[in-house]
């Protein structure tokens, strides 16, 4: 097998255009789970922590114009999207550094921070990347539900050059992500959602499954709800586990955006999600199951939530 | 609390011999061992659970890089049977596979990269065949025979006292049929074996294993070598729990005929899946009890079927299902009984001993009945156990033993009541109906509810093991004042070398750091039985006790003439000393060791322990099972989530009758460790199996506790003593994981008011019975 180490993006690039089928490897704790059950049998390996892609920063969009045009795949075209200030976060970091972001003022990515933390136990999180966690393609990957919810861009170099798309376009099934030979994950960038000094926010990551802690998600809820004036101003529901990829409950956030979280409205807005969920059963679960764990995610959210209103 | 920091002796709190090395990850476990030019074995095992052998696909195999030898059953030189009570199983499947992982052939590689590469070039036919995969099923006429004898293996049976009579007495009868699960025992580390071919035909094996003497045997058996040729040492075991009594015999068998075959070291170690699909698993049961009782609560008696999955092959099965039979009425007293346990073949998992030994499934089964029987007669279930337990003045067990320490059922109940603030709720449970998910019933979503268990456990071999039911030690005093023990029973990390420790420390009355003691090596030590059945501590104990009281006479005598003309008898031993308790004049024990040397006086001792004598009958199922009885109580504290199924549990009060506290550390350690294993068991393992093939043959998927599962465990310890046990020891290994999965599912139930019978309490599972409760009651939405 071979083994490389490049030292930046350009480099990279190049080696995985001239080997087809290498692996890239981030922490390795999907791969070489995957290699030593023989799931996995690549030639080369591409290890990707000499790339300096392992920090973050907070950019304040002072330094680039108010849009910018990202490309979504080719059948989608391209979407204008407005980018304002946001986190800049390398392929490479770590759970164990994403659950350190602070969100003093609410702005979404102390969600990102709660699902990292929320990933295996502190070995693995030392090692597991945000890119790995993204490009391993599994529909119970927990910071990526959160990504998900935040409205999350990926950015990716190859062959064509650098290339940012939105994450609902990035992920395309179990095991599959929107990526073609020789590109690879470069970073994410999650915006910043900005509210209203009067508004109170609830934005929090909850898993099921059968213990507490390093566990795999038989059902999970990234969620993010913003009331103003008893009023919801922003509502966010991403699910796990509960369909091909992690889904939003876009029903569910279109119902509840506007008013405000009565048991009724709660009632519905779980029913909402719980319809929206396509789970499959398999040994974890029972679709059944999943749906009602969705409903029971998604109620207790938004009962927490109403209560904060209060 | 005062700080006890007395470093002699039983009951001092050392830290353990074993601890340091293996907090630093120094100790060696087999599979960090290397030895020079050896080869590493891999296995080719059948991915179907039942069917005809077509043909094994070994062609390729021989090619493949590395490979130094493939044996097939075809190759063996020996008998192709390593079945260790009865000779139902092959070492290498010949004709028919009976479940899935059975071994198809051996590979010997040059790495063990190469071996299991080659493994996976090896293309096995294998016609399925309808199998067995419902033990409820497999005694129905039409069953696939999993052997040609058919699929009973055994019936044990327990009669006692009139049934007719106590069925026209009683006012009500209890039925229940609970369906148990299995366990995978999740040690550390895989098993295997290390086998090094020595001159003239000689073997030396380094085997992962809670029973030496077991692996010698079938080796011997399986190459017909003689036992003093066979030298098998326990490397360092990181747990066993049962998993590792009979199992590691036939990895060890796979290494030993490869190394005789190749002239060269062999080491086998299971890759993780391998082991989970092939080694043994604690059996799946199903219970039916009914329990026939007055309208006071007092019961006149049971009748129980126990079903037994003992899986492709017999291995210890009967002997587990002997101990379920004899446990299924639990500590109380009944006028009459009429167990039947059925063993039975089926083509799922491989059963075998775990921690408990059936008693924790038939536990759970009987202690439930009578939270039923209570909650039917609206009474406490406590007060019904109460009622029920045995006592000095009704202290016969189910098998027709009389119990000396009787009272310490009702003690340790008393105990874990005070202790645990006992305080069910489940007549507010059955009130209403949990579990809606709704934003308005979310203050009703959380159920608290609390359970107790309590269980008496034969400790050491039930009479049918009496032949092995013995052991030895053997002890040297070395020049310097130290001390070297060899014991015939084995650490796995529960504590055996510091309890020995503290025995042999306790003998001689000398710092338990002065005390070497080290895992068996067959060859130094009498064969003592095997480490099972919470008997270690008992064998060893015993054992011990009985060499340091030779050395110790003879140490007296040479003091008293030191002392000059003071009677040897009255010399008292401790702190390090000899001394006269009568002037208070003392000679060091070095002094007294140097004086045995400058005599070439016999500086070593071998010491020895027989148990009583034990009348039992098979036909009826009464008599003297085990040498005593060790009493626990254990009441968990649980808090369910309706919404998900999801419990935690949140306290585990363990009241145990533990006669004495040897090394009270590793005490501890044990009812902490048998807490949460139980804990586990009772809420989250659960083996996924699909015609036979695990479906989560892994950690990923097969759950066990997390620290952050664990529960508040608060210990509460019983010390009065047994004449039988060293210093008045009794057993802890076993009774500190059985009343645990019986205190979850009555906890479980009294939160939700629901009359529980499986385990385990998965949250799927929890989640299912609050709906199908919330459908059935009128007030359910
Ligand atoms: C014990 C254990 C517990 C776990 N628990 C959880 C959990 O609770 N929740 C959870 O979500 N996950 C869990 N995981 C899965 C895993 O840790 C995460 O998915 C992790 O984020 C993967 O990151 P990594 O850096 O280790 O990825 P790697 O294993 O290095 O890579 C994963 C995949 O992505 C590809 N890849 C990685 N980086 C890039 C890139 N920049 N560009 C293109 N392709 C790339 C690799 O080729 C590979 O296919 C667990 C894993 C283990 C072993």
């Amino acid at each position: 097998m071979e083994y490389y180490r490049p030292t930046s993006v350009e480099d990279a690039v190049q080696i995985l255009g001239r080997s087809p089928g290498a692996a890239c490897m981030a922490g390795g704790t999907d791969l070489v789970v995957a290699m030593r059950s023989h799931k996995r049998g690549p030639h080369a390996i591409v290890d990707l922590s000499g790339l300096g892609l392992d920090t973050w920063i907070f950019d304040d969009a002072s330094n680039r114009p108010a849009k910018v045009k990202t490309q979504g795949t080719k059948k989608a075209g391209n979407d204008e999207q407005r980018l304002g200030p946001g986190w800049r976060i390398g392929a490479t970091v770590t759970m164990a550094v994403l659950k350190t972001l602070e969100d003093e003022d609410n702005l979404g990515v102390g969600l990102l921070a709660d699902a990292a933390s929320q990933v295996g136990a502190t070995q693995i999180q030392n090692r597991a990347t945000a890119g790995g966690n993204l490009c391993n393609g599994s529909p119970a990957a927990d910071a990526v539900c959160a990504m998900v919810a935040l409205d999350a861009l990926i950015e990716i170099a190859g062959p064509t050059g650098a290339e940012t798309m939105p994450i609902g376009k990035f992920l395309l099934g179990p095991g599959r992500v929107n990526l073609e030979p020789g590109q690879f994950l470069t970073g994410i960038f999650v915006p910043a959602h900005d509210m209203k000094k009067s508004s109170v926010a609830l934005q929090e990551y909850r898993k099921v499954g059968s213990r507490t802690s390093l566990v795999i998600a038989v059902a999970g809820l990234a969620a993010r709800t913003v009331l103003d004036k008893g009023k919801v101003v922003e509502s966010r529901l991403a699910l796990s586990s509960v369909a091909p990829t992690c889904i939003r409950a876009t029903e569910a956030e279109a119902y509840l955006t506007g008013g405000p979280l009565s048991p009724d409205r709660i009632r519905e807005a779980s029913h909402l999600a719980r319809e929206e969920a396509r789970p499959i059963t398999d040994l974890r679960a029972t679709d059944q199951y999943r749906k009602e764990m969705v409903s029971a995610l998604v109620t207790d959210h938004l009962t927490r939530a109403a209560a904060l209103a209060q | 609390m005062t700080k006890d920091c007395r470093k002699w002796g039983v009951g001092a709190r050392t830290v353990r011999p074993d601890a340091e090395a293996k907090v630093r990850g120094e100790a060696l476990y087999l599979a960090d061992m290397k030895v020079n030019g050896m080869l590493h074995a891999a296995l080719v095992t059948s991915p179907v659970a039942s069917g005809h052998i077509e043909s094994l696909g070994l062609d390729h195999v021989r090619e493949e890089p590395g490979v130094q030898i493939v044996l097939s059953a075809d190759d063996l030189r020996g008998a192709n049977q390593i079945g260790i009570i009865f000779d139902d199983q092959p070492l290498l499947a010949a004709g028919r596979v009976r479940m899935v992982g059975e071994r198809l052939a051996l590979i010997a590689a040059d790495s063990e990269e190469q071996a299991w590469a080659a493994v996976r070039a090896a293309k096995p036919q294998i016609a399925a065949e309808p199998g067995v995969f419902d033990v409820a099923d497999a005694l129905s006429p039409n069953a696939p025979k999993v052997h040609d004898s058919g699929n009973l293996i055994k019936e044990f049976v327990m009669h006692r006292g009139h049934m007719d009579d106590i069925e026209s007495r009683a006012d009500l009868v209890i039925e229940g049929e609970y369906r148990i699960g299995g366990q995978e025992h999740a040690y550390m580390e895989g098993q295997g074996a290390i086998v090094i071919p020595g001159p003239g035909g000689t073997l030396t094996v380094y085997s992962s294993t809670q029973c030496p003497f077991y692996v010698r045997q079938r080796i011997c058996r399986m190459t017909g070598l003689a036992e003093a040729d066979v030298r098998v040492v326990q490397t360092v075991t990181g747990g066993a729990f049962g998993g590792k009594e009979d199992y590691p015999d036939e990895p060890a068998c796979c290494a030993a005929v490869l190394a005789l075959r190749a002239h060269r070291p062999v080491r086998l170690v299971l890759p993780r899946e391998v082991d989970f699909q092939g080694s043994t698993k604690r059996h799946r049961m199903v219970v039916r009890h009914q329990l026939y009782a007055l309208n006071s609560g007092r019961i006149l008696g049971a009748k129980v079927e126990i079903l037994v999955d003992a899986g492709a092959y017999a291995g210890m099965s009967t002997v587990v299902a002997e101990r379920a039979n004899s446990s299924c009425i639990g500590p109380y007293h009944v006028d009459a009984v009429q167990v039947s346990t059925k063993v039975c073949y089926t083509n799922n998992l491989f059963g075998g001993p775990f921690r408990g030994f059936g008693a924790p499934q038939v536990s759970a089964a009987h202690e439930q009945q009578m939270n039923r029987l209570a909650w039917k007669l609206g009474l406490d279930p406590v007060a019904v156990r109460r009622t029920n337990l045995l006592n000095h003045d009704r202290p016969t067990l189910a098998t027709g033993e009389v119990l000396p320490c009787a009272d310490m059922g009702p003690k340790t109940l008393d105990e874990a009541v005070f202790h645990s603030k006992w305080q069910p709720r489940w007549n507010e449970s059955v009130k209403s109906v949990a579990g809606v998910i709704d934003p308005e019933a979310q203050g009703d979503r959380y159920r608290d509810g609390m359970g107790v268990g309590t269980i008496v456990y034969g400790c050491s071999l039930h009479h049918g093991g009496l032949l092995l039911d013995r052991g030895g030690a053997s002890m040297i005093l070395q020049a310097d004042g130290t001390v070297n023990v060899a014991i015939g029973v084995t650490e796995m990390g529960q504590g055996a070398l510091a309890a020995a420790r503290a025995i042999a420390s306790q003998g001689l009355g000398i710092s338990q750091e002065r005390i070497r003691v080290r895992e068996v090596d067959s060859a130094m030590v009498p064969d003592s039985g095997p480490t099972v059945a919470s008997r270690a501590t008992l064998i060893a104990g015993r054992a011990i006790m009985d060499a340091t009281k030779i050395l110790a006479d003879r140490l007296r005598n040479i003091a008293a003439d030191l002392l000059g003309r003071v009677p040897a008898p009255q010399l008292e031993f401790g702190n390090d000393r000899i001394t006269d308790p009568v002037s208070g004049r003392f000679v060091s024990f070095s002094e007294a060791v140097t004086a045995l040397y400058g005599r070439r006086e016999n500086p070593a001792a071998v010491g020895w322990f027989r148990p009583p004598d034990r009348e039992y009958d098979d036909e009826s199922g009464q008599g003297g099972a085990y040498i005593f009885y060790a009493f626990a109580t254990q009441v968990a504290r649980v808090r369910v989530d309706t919404w998900t199924g999801m419990v935690q549990v949140r306290q585990v009060t363990a009241a145990h009758d533990v006669g004495r506290a040897i090394h009270p550390p590793s005490l501890e350690g044990q009812i902490q460790g048998g807490v949460v294993q139980s804990m586990g068991w009772a809420t989250m393992e659960d083996l996924l199996l699909d015609q036979g093939v695990l479906q989560n043959p892994g950690f990923t998927n097969y759950h066990i506790p997390t620290a952050t599962d664990a529960p508040d465990v608060r210990i509460v310890l019983l010390e009065e003593g047994t004449p039988e046990g060293p210093y008045g020891a009794k057993g802890i290994g076993e009774p500190s994981f059985i009343p645990g999965g019986a205190a979850i599912l009555g906890a479980v139930s009294d939160a939700l008011g629901i009359e529980l019978t499986e385990l385990p309490l998965t949250p799927q599972r929890v989640r299912m019975a609050v709906e199908a409760a919330q459908t059935s009651s009128p007030e359910g939405k």
